[in-house]
């Protein structure tokens, strides 16, 4: 079997959400109580966010899937 | 770096990191930073053969006239060091941010009588007035707009701590900047500062407008793009 351009489309990066679920439960606390300041029902939830933030490591630009470049190399090597 | 250091001073890089508080936390530091340092110490002990990290008393003579300060220990008995920065990281953030053309100078002279005239109208120590204030304007959140197709999306993305006060000084600075003209650069962010403390500035209207919008779009928090 010989493909003579033999490539994928690959899944795209995932988006990079630091602190998803203490920035979930953040929302949710100020559509519930509607303490945007932070100052009395939300104090706490909104502290676990900033020392979240404060301690989690910045992913960065992710690389794009080099599959495409391993399938250009190795197709040759496929058995006919 | 060795590797038996390397896990601790890098649990202590990740919990000392990316913050604008003044001082490095020592008594009422958490139990994880505590026991990130305790650990360090400990392993930097056995690394010198269970010698001291501080000078013994017979190398450097007290007078008995001078003050003894006892460092904070471990429970190993080993005191901890701990290094302040020059400045309040804050305060030189603010100045930068006052700062036009490289002139520091002249923005760090309007940081001082900026203090000067917090303390004047509150007779109080103004450093703090001054944190209040840019904690009270900081917002926890940024909107983020995005087309998908036709339609424009908005995303709630989560600040740093350094990102959160840019916000704040940015609205605080525009928001003196439109108070009646006449008086002084200082006295202008005095006012603004002490009316964000009080409730009555208009830098509270736009962090509750960002996170009305982010309840609003707390759905579309994790989409990809």
């Amino acid at each position: 079997m010989y493909i003579q351009k033999l490539k994928v489309r690959p899944k795209k990066n995932p988006p990079v959400n630091l602190c998803a679920p203490e920035l979930a439960s953040l929302l949710a606390c100020w559509a519930a109580s509607g303490d945007h300041g932070s100052t009395k029902e939300c104090m706490s939830t909104s502290q676990a966010l900033y020392d979240c933030m404060r301690t989690v490591p910045y992913k960065g630009k992710q690389h794009r899937p080099t599959i495409n470049y391993h399938l250009a190399r190795l197709g040759k090597n496929l058995k006919s | 770096m060795l590797a038996h250091l390397r896990a601790p001073i890098a649990s202590l890089a990740r919990r000392h990191t990316r913050t604008m508080a003044s001082l490095p936390p020592l008594p009422d530091a958490t139990a994880s930073d505590k026991a990130a340092l305790r650990n360090m110490s400990d392993t930097l002990i056995e690394m010198l053969g269970g010698d001291s990290l501080m000078p013994t008393s017979s190398d450097t003579p007290s007078t008995s006239a001078s003050p003894t300060v006892t460092p904070a220990t471990t429970s190993s008995g080993v005191p901890l060091i701990n290094v302040p920065p020059a400045q309040d990281p804050l305060l030189h953030y603010f100045t930068s941010m006052l700062m036009k053309d490289g002139k520091r100078q002249r923005a760090q002279r309007i940081t001082s009588r900026t203090l000067l005239y917090l303390h004047a109208y509150t007779r109080a120590p103004p450093l703090p007035i001054l944190r209040k204030a840019i904690q009270i304007a900081s917002p926890a959140v940024r909107i983020a707009s995005s087309k998908v197709g036709a339609k424009v999306i908005s995303r709630p993305i989560p600040l740093t701590e350094k990102q959160r006060t840019f916000y704040a000084i940015s609205w605080i600075r525009k928001a003196a900047q439109k108070r009646p003209v006449g008086r002084s650069v200082e006295e202008r962010l005095a006012k603004e500062l002490i009316a964000v403390i009080d409730g009555t500035s208009s830098v509270i209207k736009n962090r509750n407008d960002i996170h009305k919008l982010a309840t609003v779009n707390r759905g579309n928090a994790g989409k990809r793009v």
